[in-house]
């Protein structure tokens, strides 16, 4: 083969993939060009393509409340009252604030009394607003745990649980405690406990017995480990 | 024809066809869909372009046509636009956040068709204020750009530091795209705390075992 034969072919190649090569590199992936749709109701993103699996969860037949809130309208995340990105029709879009496709949301958002999102949901009542929120660093933006007039929760056993769970930064306000319990998560739970019960007893001359003193001593500690009852481990 | 004329000669051609003729391609793809509406006074849907695409941008113009937002876009809209200082490598940011040239982009002849990017039913341009800022993220989008409860901050993060596309692209496509995605999500099982009844103290609130 000639060497004019030689350039001419390789002039061809090269004009080939400059072409019909080069080109076709330009898009990463098929269907990158393809978006969604945003003018409709609501929300218009499939959440479930990347979050199939809490959707599965939402919509599972032993799932008790909150299953119609499942993909696509994740509407936990995108209740009235959250910064999320919204609005319906052409033109009419609202950029987000405090988030843009899915908020980070405290359950007393909805369930506290007298909700702030302006909807009616069931009220988680039974816990008290001032003892939840007694720490230093109390944060600025409180639920309603307490009836409208502050009363309710004055006996409730796990306002302390509520309080801790609003002071740890795992979750949002309290909603450690709600998952905890309201959930089918396992919970690893490390108690210290009293042993015994300590008091005095005496009796004077005329036979009237005292008992006073109370307090709790000793120290157990046990390990409680509950399974995971949705993944059954 | 001596070896280095031919050398010299090659260069050329490898030139041509790397620089110039993929960009050849594209603009022979775009040349027959240019938008020729003039600044529209009120806003107003820009109609559907019913061409048909050929040549190696076909499959890309396919996709942007049957999208909504976009759809109306040449390639130039997006990959050559003084938005993004008409650079290839677009951010989505540059025309949806505070990376590109939005002050005074409407200065520039390719930014004159107003609804093709604020498009809107009816409205008149001179009353909007936001219609396309992706706001939520705490990127400076708008000046009530928080973000501070946005869930996927992380994953705007990781797709900015992320070289295969340009800013946080990969979290934009993935959510706003039809293509595919394949996620590996690791979970905990159990949620972990202590209890002392001396100081009716719960504590160290943590996640443990893997899903």
């Amino acid at each position: 083969m000639s060497k004019i034969c030689k350039i001419g072919i390789l002039i061809f190649a090269i004009f080939v993939a400059g072409i019909f090569g080069l080109p076709s590199t330009i898009s990463l992936f098929s269907g990158q060009h393809t978006w969604y749709n945003l003018n409709g109701e609501d929300n218009n993103l499939p959440c479930e393509k990347c979050h199939a699996d809490i959707n599965d969860e939402m919509v599972s037949g032993d799932n008790g409340v909150h299953t119609t809130l499942a993909g696509p309208g994740c509407d936990c995340h995108r209740v009235s009252g959250t910064g999320v990105a919204s609005g319906d029709g052409a033109g009419n879009s609202i950029p987000g604030t405090r988030s843009h496709a899915a908020e980070t949301v405290a359950c007393m958002l909805c369930h506290e009394n007298n909700s702030r999102t302006g909807e009616i949901y069931p009220f988680a009542g039974g816990f008290d607003t001032a003892v939840v929120y007694d720490f230093p660093g109390a944060p600025a933006e409180q639920y309603n745990y307490s009836w409208g007039d502050g009363t309710g929760g004055e006996h409730a056993a796990h306002n302390q649980f509520i309080r801790e769970a609003i002071k740890d930064e795992l979750m949002e306000d309290s909603n450690e405690a709600c998952i905890a319990c309201h959930t089918r998560i396992g919970v690893n739970i490390t108690w210290k406990k009293k042993e015994y019960l300590k008091f005095t007893v005496y009796d004077d001359e005329a036979g009237v017995w005292t008992i006073s003193d109370f307090t709790a001593g000793g120290e157990n500690v046990t390990q409680v480990n509950t399974s995971n009852s949705w993944t059954n481990s | 024809m001596n070896t280095k004329k031919s050398f010299f000669f090659t260069i050329i051609v490898v030139s041509v066809g790397v620089f110039i003729l993929p960009n050849v391609v594209l603009y022979i793809g775009e040349e027959w869909k240019e938008l020729s509406a003039p600044t529209p006074a009120k806003w107003k849907e820009t109609p559907v372009p019913e061409v048909q695409y050929q040549g190696t941008t076909a499959e890309v113009m396919a996709e942007i046509q049957v999208s909504s937002a976009h759809r109306n876009f040449s390639c130039d809209t997006c990959h050559y636009s003084p938005l993004a200082d008409f650079d290839f490598q677009v951010e989505c940011m540059d025309c949806h956040g505070d990376t590109g040239n939005i002050s005074g982009h409407w200065e520039y002849s390719e930014c004159r068709n107003c609804s093709l990017c604020h498009w809107s039913a009816g409205g008149d341009i001179t009353n909007y204020t936001d219609f396309i800022s992706a706001g939520g993220f705490g990127m400076n989008a708008t000046p009530f750009d928080a973000g501070e409860k946005e869930s996927h901050t992380d994953f705007i993060l990781a797709a900015m530091n992320n070289p295969q596309m340009a800013g946080a692209n990969e979290a934009c496509i993935a959510c706003h795209t039809d293509v595919n995605v394949s996620v590996t999500l690791p979970k905990r099982k159990y949620m972990s705390f202590k209890v002392d009844m001396d100081d009716n103290a719960v504590s160290s609130f943590s996640g443990e075992g893997m899903v």
